[in-house]
């Protein structure tokens, strides 16, 4: 037990003086989130101001039309005149192109059903944001037209509205549906296991194969120490700092989507305490897990580099496994992500995020982990105990 | 007091280590001398626990390595030769505490211990600086109070003066012939003729992990009928001098 600690303290110790990992896990997350959402969120609100701003279209056909008169009503657009309009919509110079069939008017009026068709450049942005502005020209051009048919025919528009549609949450009370805060809430999970996946590797590579590298192992393997405190001091480090940088992590990623990404409301990053807590008893289970097999892989290295390399490879699959539960509904998981390593944790987090405490479910994922910790342990022992790991050259 | 007993050590079927048997006494030096890939390093490693035996014995101090591995390491200093193998980011203080703590010194008798060998390698002015800003020759010192931070009566030298420059190779030097004067039990491998001619009281020449002697080197001297250790040493692992 004191060699444990012995180790735990050391590791620790020289963890904490090593700048460059302080400011890769630590440091570098608590700049580059708030950095990072703001610029998406002024990113997103220039984007549609830009398109609010300034929307070239091209009207093929009857340009001269009613409806091609509402369109051009509006302040922002533009008629481009071109003889080739689908080069110039490629290139971007215009959002739009609006095909508005020849004698429109004289259809409508004669009852006939026309079709405008608008094509849009769906690899951007800003020709979508057009197409939406435009949309909703459209649509009220259509309803008028509807309104003054019913009116000519001396019946009421009121028919037009049967009814109003509001939409408001129905779990939280008094609270208007907030449906961005719910995607990155539920997003929340992967992003939490991505990063602790992320955020071991170097250290695991140091505190195993670095070891070797720096010719420290003998002298370590030489003292009075066991194998076993050893594995156990180094694996419990790298939860350690591993958590740390797990916590500031979350919680500035939390802070600054709160405070600097905007979309037209706020978003509201809200979790009770009893999730939170659930939340973090799955995520040490997970690191435990996690941290035990990458010092067990980085032991089997003969330097940094190559261990970085193994680490890599395995976190692949891990990565891979973060993403399988990445927009699934909390409310409606498939039950066999509760048995899948990685997907599991993630899915438990959803459910622990919207307020879901199904015992069946925490049993399942601890049970699993408990198991997944037992067989990293013993590989890590197993790993430890081999002369052909220990002393591969 | 170092004993092997028909020591044997194979990894799979390969066979590195073949039925050695010597001992090594208090106060002796025994030069351990082979050619890269005779197997002295993997018989300082079961000396050492850290490989085990695949059949024989070995005894420090009358521990059986076996029997109890971790009181053996209590008894035993190591010093390996090429890089020094420390902690950078920790000071040297650090760095020899840390191992102290590890051969179970409590802490004041740790810091006892590493101030004497502070003072007696004239390391106080630097002892407190990271390692990392060390010139060679400071970790040198460093590296051997770690080794000897326990206090071991039993020291094992791995090609210790390996990658060395002349004045760091002599710090490694001077400490071996002090443990000599304090009466500890010496096995120092090297593949350097000339320094286990100035060390050693007796040599053991291994090759392909056989004991091909075990003497003096006076006795070895007379055996072959000359006086240059290095071409007795090469006619018997088999090779050619090099005139």
């Amino acid at each position: 037990m004191n060699n444990f600690i012995t180790i735990l303290k050391k590791e620790l110790l020289d963890i904490f003086r090593d700048k460059k990992t302080l400011i890769l896990t630590i440091f570098l997350p608590i700049i580059i989130y708030p950095a990072m959402f703001s610029f998406m969120s002024s990113s997103i609100n220039n984007l549609q101001d830009e398109a609010g701003k300034e929307i070239n279209i091209y009207i093929e056909g009857d340009s001269s039309s009613s409806v091609a008169d509402a369109i051009l009503s509006i302040p922002a657009v533009n008629l481009v005149k071109t003889d080739t309009p689908q080069e110039l919509l490629k290139k971007g110079d215009i959002q739009l192109i609006i095909q508005i069939p020849d004698k429109f008017d004289d259809n409508i009026m004669a009852g006939k059903n026309d079709k405008i068709t608008i094509l849009i450049d769906e690899e951007s942005n800003k020709s979508m944001i057009a197409e939406s502005m435009i949309n909703e020209i459209l649509e009220g051009y259509k309803n008028n037209l509807v309104a003054q048919r019913l009116a000519d025919s001396g019946l009421d528009t009121s028919i037009l509205s049967p009814f109003t549609l509001e939409v408001k949450s129905g779990i939280n009370e008094g609270e208007d549906a907030n449906s961005f805060s719910s995607m990155m809430m539920s997003m929340l999970p992967t992003l939490i296991i991505i990063l602790m996946i992320s955020s071991t590797i170097g250290m695991a590579a140091d505190l195993g194969a670095g070891e070797k590298e720096r010719f420290t192992f003998e002298p370590l393997l030489s003292t009075s120490a066991n194998r076993s405190s050893i594995i156990t001091g180094k694996i419990v480090a790298l939860c350690v700092v591993a958590f740390i940088s797990l916590v500031a992590n979350v919680f500035v990623m939390a802070f600054s989507m709160g405070k600097f990404m905007n979309f037209g409301g706020e978003v509201d990053i809200n979790i009770n305490l009893y999730s939170i807590l659930g939340m973090l008893l799955i995520g040490v289970l997970v690191l435990i897990f996690l941290a035990t097999l990458q010092i067990s892989i980085s032991i089997y290295a003969r330097s940094t580099k190559e261990a970085n390399s193994y680490l890599a490879a395995v976190t692949m699959p891990s990565m891979l496994l973060a993403f399988i539960p990445y927009m699934a509904d909390a409310k409606s998981i498939n039950p066999a992500f509760f048995n899948i390593p990685i997907t599991n944790s993630i899915c438990l987090m959803k459910e622990f995020i919207v307020g879901i405490y199904d015992f069946k479910h925490i049993l399942m994922v601890v049970c699993w982990h408990l198991f997944y910790i037992l067989i990293s342990i013993a590989f890590a022992r197993f790993m430890f105990s081999r002369e052909e790991v220990i002393f591969r050259t | 007091m170092l004993t092997l007993e028909n020591v044997t050590k194979s990894f799979k079927k390969t066979t590195v280590v073949n039925n050695l048997t010597f001992s090594v006494r208090p106060g002796e030096i025994v030069g351990l001398l082979g050619e890269n890939g005779a197997g002295k390093t993997t018989t300082l490693r079961m000396i050492s626990t850290m490989l085990k035996i695949t059949s024989g014995n070995i005894k420090v101090n009358d521990i059986n390595v076996k029997e109890k591995p971790a009181d053996v390491r209590k008894n035993i200093g190591i010093l390996f030769g090429g890089d020094v193998g420390l902690y950078d980011r920790l000071t040297g203080r650090e760095n020899i505490r840390y191992f102290a703590s590890l051969y179970g010194m409590s802490k004041d008798e740790a810091n006892k211990r590493v101030d004497e060998l502070a003072e007696s390698f004239g390391m106080k002015e630097y002892i407190d600086k990271p390692v990392g800003k060390y010139s060679r020759g400071m970790k040198q010192k460093i590296s051997i109070a770690r080794s000897i931070v326990h206090n071991p009566s039993v020291m094992l030298f791995d090609e210790p003066t390996t990658g060395l420059d002349v004045s760091a190779a002599k710090i490694v030097q001077d400490f071996i012939l002090q443990c000599k004067k304090e009466g500890k039990t010496i096995l120092f491998s090297s593949h350097s003729i000339k320094e286990v001619e100035k060390l050693c009281d007796r040599v053991v020449i291994i090759n392909k992990g056989n004991l091909l002697e075990n003497c003096t080197l006076e006795e070895l001297k007379e055996k072959h009928n000359d006086d240059n250790i290095e071409e007795i040493f090469l006619k018997i692992i088999g090779g050619e001098a090099n005139e």
